[in-house]
Formats: structure tokens, C-alpha cells, sequence
């Protein structure tokens, strides 16, 4: 099992060297180079582009600048093209913004969609099922920027409270309480809107699952010993039902540096998604690279996660 | 002992038992009037081929019916009870602890998830409240009735980790670890290659003297059936055609379908001559058939046979067969 942990690790550590590689050179393969995205002004000569080109470090050859850039994100030293900030420190800064989003959501989506799915499955064909595949459905084909509106306008008017922002802008000397209260306020929406999707999804997954593992042989050999439906069904089939989500669970790690870009526009939340898109937008190459790093980075160790997780609860892989 | 094996009545008894399929093509009666009676330490033999309806007789027995399957008449009688009208909490008291079942394929009928001695343990827990550890025992006990080798290492391992004779061993004894009084198998060798079938039928053999088990037998495989019953029921397209002793059926049977049956088992010395097979298939359960079910396929076929459905009629003590013309068939077949 060692042997296997260990040979994995090496696997990884070259499957996130060569992306590092690949990933550098599509985006430097890229139209449009920062040197003459940044200034949009026209009066920029020629030789100032020169000069922002050195400046960047774009003149020299592609070898030198990837181990440079490298060199400079483990050091700390990368400074972003569009304002010269430390990229880690930008990132930072916008993970903690996100991070909330992200863990209220999860929550959200892995805690509502289990349950969903298998009282689904078990109660199949009933209302219930009918109207969860009719929400999931319906959940699934509405644009989240539609929803979004409609929870906005709802709120607002109903509760009478903002929701833009991650908290209302002149609030820092209110007392701590309300202060928090306001926070939550702001953080709901944009959770809930972020886990829908996920809900829909992920539920008719489980639901799918659960309804293959109660047809199989071993089920039934559960049910010819007598035991409770109870124990048939959370115990027997649950167990077996949940490993592919083993995969998933570990794929969840990297959304933590995603975010969701149409979501934190709406919400105007200054979150990691909208990091990304601005980045983008400005060529700005030592954010979109770095951010592309910790990304591969993250599914890298999630899928790591989850082989290691399969190995304590499916007895087939031992390894 | 018990009064049903003073009184000589039997241990579990049909009575027109009909099970039927709502599907979305139509109303599919898998079961359709059956009449089955199953004594005290008797291996009760039911043959038919596949699709006849046999494995549907063993889950409504068990009341394990996958759904749209409904037991729409009849009754199914353990010793004064009428298993059909018990509510889901009791049956779930006489499954596995008063009637056990085994299946055809025990490569898929243990959970992948739990250790085998696990899954042994768990019935013994649910229905003789034992603790962990005296369930342990029992189960050490049992597998090694079952004849698994070394029991104690096998009680650790997973189902991918035995082969596929041993696993039918496992289920033999999650089935009999607490004492029921009448087993299910349900084709139990099948699956199986031809030296590890010849293994369980000894063992079941073995096991119901010990412990005065009725079977209720289940097969395709008259070769294998003439090995355990005591007596056999032969169904065709959702009933019973013919059932007596296991010896009458052999040698002296009176249903058309019977004999075809037997006309079609190879004999050694035999000849290269084809095996005469019975023409045609099972009818398609959408569309019942009129008359006797079996005219279709009948080399004994008359007018009379296309009108009414010929009843299950005792021809000599003990020997049922649903034939009009059986005392002719007799005569041909001697």
C-alpha cells in the first residue's frame, strides 16, 4: 500500500510538471500580449511597447521566462503585470473572500443532495421522486443569473434587507452582531444559488445510483435474512451506492480556487472567479498562470484523496 | 417434536396462488393458480423451464416480489399462518429465521462491502438476539458445517476473495444459521461447474438430515432433481402440470409434458440419435393461451384440449397431473 502511495505521489508530481509546462505555453501561445493590452492608449509607441515588453521580462526566451516565472511564484516574488502586487497575496486575498461562498455551498449541496436522492430512489415512482426530478429539472434548465434575480427581487422586498457585497458598505462601527447578522445576509443568496445547480445535479446521481445498487442480488440475500428495511437500505445498499462519489468528493477541492464568476458579478462579490475572469481580461499572465497552477495542483491532490479514501472503504482495492 | 410432523400435514402450503405483473405492456400472470404442498424433511423438487414462473412461487413464498409483482389470490399456509396477509414486520420476524433462502448466483448475492462472517453474523444477531460474540461462534460453527476450510480466516475475508462454490457455502450458511425449517433453493447449482455442484448437493443432503430441514428445491435440471427430491412438481407456463413422488415421476409419468421432459435427457448407451426436444417455446405470458396451456406443444393434442383447461386431478394416491388424456399417455410411455 506504501509502494502504491508512493509510486502515485510520483505520478502526480510529473502529471503538475508537465501542465505547468503546457499551461505555459498556451497562454503565452495566446493572441494579444500585455505589453500591448495594458496602456490602451493609442499615443503608446513602439518603442514603449518595446519597453514594456523588457520591462515584463517578454523579450526573453520562452525556457528562461517559464523558469523565472517559476522560480518566482515558489519565492513569492511574482508581482502581477496590471499592478505590480504580489500575485500569492492577490489570491489570498480573494480565497478568503470566496472560501465562505465555497464552504456554505458545499455544505449546502453534498447535505441536501444525499437525501434527496436516496428518499427519491427508495420512495421511486411516489410524489415525492415525480417532484424532485421536476425541481432538479427545472433547477437545472433555468440560467443562474435568472434565479439569481428573482431570489434578489424576493428578498429585498420580502425581508427588506441588501444583499450586494459581501457586507453593507458603512457598517464598521455598528456592533459586532449586527455586523455578523449582515454578513450572513449577504453570504445566503449567493450560497444558495451557488449549491442549486449542484443539488439538481448531484441528487439525480445519487438517485440514479441508489436505484442500481437496490436491484442487485445482494440486496434481495439482505432481504431474504429478515433484516429491517432500515438496515437493507443504510446499511447495504448506501454503503455501495456512495463509492463513485468518492471520485467526486475529491474533485471538490479544486472549485475551491474556481469560484463562480457569474455568480460573484451578480452578487458583486470579490471572489476568485472574478480574479480569474479580470485577470484574463488583462493579459494579466502571472495570475492566470499561478491561478491555473494551484488549480491543477488541488484536483491533483483531491483525486489523490479519494484513491486513498477508496483503499480505507472498498475492500476490492488494496493495494 | 412439533405437531405438524405428528399430524403428518404438510409444513407449508399453496393454495391457487396468483401472482401477477402489472407491467406497462400488459397484466403478466407469472403464477397462475398454483397448488403446492411441502412437508417436514422432504426435498420438494419444482422443475419447469426458465421463465415458467418457479423463481416468482420461491420470492412470494418469501414475500420479497420485485416490483409491479402482486399476489393478487391465494394463500400461503406455514403452519396455521397465512403468509400473505402478514403485515411487512412480521415477515420480516419468519424471513430468514423461519424460511431461508439461497440463490442461483452466489457470485453477486453477498454484499462486496462486508466481510462474509459479517454478513452471517447479522442475521443471527437480528433474529436470536445474540451478542456479537456468541454470533461469532455460531457462525465459526456453521462455516465449518459447510464444510468451508479453515472457517476462522474465511469469517475475515470478502466476497471477491472466495471462489464462487465457496460463496454458494457462505450463503448456505447465512441461510441455516438460525434454524429455519424450510430452505429455498432457488437453482443453487447452477452457476456452478459440475464437481462443486456434486459438493452442494451432498451438502444440502447432509445438512437437512441434521437439521430436520424441509427444501423447497428449485431447477431446471432433472438430472439434479432426481438427486435430492422426494418429490417433484413439474410447472408449466404458471402451474403446477404434474407433481407426485419423485420415483412415480421418473417412471411412470402421465403428463405430456413430463414425458417430454424426460425424453429429452440424454442416456448413456443412447446412441447418436437426436434428442427429441418438445417443439415450440413457452407461450408469451401477454397472451394466455385458451384451454390446456400446454396444447400448443402437445403431440397428444385433441379438439377438446383447445376448449378447457384441463384441473389438477389425483390419478393414483399421491400423484396429481393436469392432463385430459393422461391414462392414454400412460400407455405410450410404458
Amino acid at each position: 500500500m506504501l509502494a502504491f502511495l508512493k509510486r502515485s505521489l510520483w505520478q502526480r508530481v510529473i502529471t503538475l510538471f508537465l501542465i505547468s509546462v503546457i499551461a505555459f505555453l498556451i497562454i503565452h501561445l495566446a493572441p494579444g500580449s500585455p505589453a500591448e493590452i495594458c496602456p490602451l492608449n493609442p499615443k503608446f509607441t513602439h518603442e514603449d511597447i518595446e519597453r514594456l515588453r523588457e520591462a515584463l521580462g517578454l523579450d526573453k526566451p520562452l525556457p528562461v521566462q517559464y523558469a523565472l516565472f517559476y522560480k518566482r511564484l515558489f519565492t513569492g516574488e511574482l508581482r502581477s503585470f496590471k499592478d505590480g502586487q504580489p500575485v500569492l497575496g492577490k489570491i489570498w486575498e480573494r480565497f478568503l473572500n470566496s472560501l465562505p461562498l465555497f464552504v456554505v455551498g458545499t455544505i449546502l449541496t453534498w447535505f441536501l443532495a444525499f437525501p434527496l436522492g436516496i428518499k427519491a430512489a427508495l420512495k421511486r415512482e411516489s410524489f415525492f421522486d415525480r417532484a424532485t426530478t421536476f425541481f432538479a429539472y427545472l433547477l437545472i434548465a433555468l440560467p443562474a443569473f435568472f434565479l439569481a434575480y428573482l431570489l434578489i427581487i424576493f428578498v429585498v422586498q420580502r425581508f427588506d434587507v441588501s444583499v450586494m457585497g459581501m457586507t453593507t458598505f458603512g457598517i464598521e462601527d455598528a456592533p459586532w452582531a449586527f455586523r455578523w447578522n449582515n454578513r450572513l445576509w449577504h453570504l445566503l443568496l449567493p450560497s444558495i444559488l451557488g449549491a442549486a445547480g449542484g443539488i439538481a445535479i448531484l441528487s439525480r446521481f445519487v438517485r440514479s445510483q441508489m436505484l442500481e445498487i437496490i436491484n442487485q442480488d445482494y440486496i434481495r440475500t439482505a432481504k431474504a435474512k429478515g433484516l429491517p428495511e432500515d438496515t437493507v437500505y443504510y446499511k447495504h445498499a448506501l454503503g455501495n451506492a456512495l463509492m463513485p462519489f468518492i471520485t467526486m468528493f475529491g474533485l471538490v477541492l479544486p472549485a475551491l480556487i474556481g469560484g463562480s464568476v457569474i455568480i460573484e458579478y451578480i452578487f458583486a462579490w470579490p471572489g476568485m472567479g472574478r480574479l480569474g475572469y479580470e485577470a484574463i481580461m488583462a493579459r494579466d499572465f502571472p495570475v492566470i498562470i499561478s491561478l491555473n497552477f494551484i488549480a491543477a495542483l488541488l484536483t491533483l491532490m483531491g483525486t489523490f484523496l479519494s484513491d486513498i479514501l477508496y483503499m480505507l472503504v472498498d475492500p476490492r482495492i488494496r493495494l | 417434536m412439533r405437531d405438524e410432523s405428528k399430524n403428518n400435514g404438510p409444513l407449508l402450503e399453496i393454495k391457487n396462488l396468483q401472482t401477477h405483473f402489472f407491467t406497462n405492456e400488459g397484466l403478466v400472470k407469472a403464477v397462475d393458480g398454483l397448488d403446492l404442498e411441502i412437508f417436514s424433511r422432504e426435498t420438494s423438487g419444482l422443475v419447469g423451464e426458465s421463465g415458467c414462473g418457479k423463481t416468482v412461487t420461491a420470492l412470494s413464498i418469501m414475500g420479497l416480489l420485485p416490483s409491479p409483482g402482486k399476489i393478487t389470490q391465494g394463500s400461503i399456509t406455514l403452519q396455521g399462518r397465512d403468509l400473505t396477509q402478514l403485515p411487512e414486520r412480521k415477515l420480516q420476524k419468519i424471513r430468514g429465521k423461519e424460511i431461508a433462502m439461497i440463490f442461483q448466483e452466489p457470485m453477486t448475492s453477498l454484499n462486496p462491502i462486508f466481510t462474509v462472517g459479517h454478513q452471517v453474523e447479522e442475521a443471527i444477531i437480528f433474529h436470536q438476539g445474540k451478542s456479537r460474540k456468541e454470533a461469532r461462534e455460531i457462525t465459526r460453527e456453521m462455516f465449518g458445517k459447510v464444510e468451508l476450510p479453515s472457517p476462522e480466516e474465511r469469517m475475515n475475508e470478502y466476497p471477491h476473495q472466495l471462489s464462487g462454490g465457496m460463496k454458494q457455502r457462505v450463503m448456505i450458511a447465512m441461510a441455516l444459521s438460525c434454524q429455519p425449517k424450510l430452505l429455498i433453493a432457488d437453482e443453487p447449482t447452477t452457476a456452478l461447474d459440475v464437481t462443486i455442484q456434486q459438493g452442494i448437493l451432498a451438502l444440502l443432503n447432509k445438512l437437512q438430515d441434521e437439521h430436520s430441514l424441509a427444501i423447497l428445491f428449485i431447477t431446471h435440471d432433472l438430472g439434479v432433481i432426481s438427486q435430492v427430491a422426494n418429490r417433484i412438481a413439474v410447472m408449466y407456463a404458471a402451474k403446477i402440470v404434474e407433481c407426485a413422488q419423485a420415483g412415480e415421476i421418473f417412471r411412470n409419468p402421465h403428463h405430456p409434458y413430463t414425458l417430454g421432459l424426460l425424453n429429452s435427457i440424454p442416456k448413456i448407451g443412447g446412441g447418436e440419435k437426436r434428442l427429441p426436444a418438445i417443439p415450440g417455446q413457452l407461450p408469451n405470458p401477454l397472451v394466455p393461451v385458451k384451454g390446456c396451456r400446454f396444447h400448443p406443444r402437445c403431440f397428444f393434442v385433441k379438439d377438446y384440449c383447445l376448449e378447457k383447461e384441463p384441473p389438477l386431478a389425483e390419478i393414483a394416491p399421491g400423484h396429481k397431473t393436469a392432463c385430459w388424456r393422461h391414462s392414454e399417455i400412460k400407455a405410450q410411455s410404458n
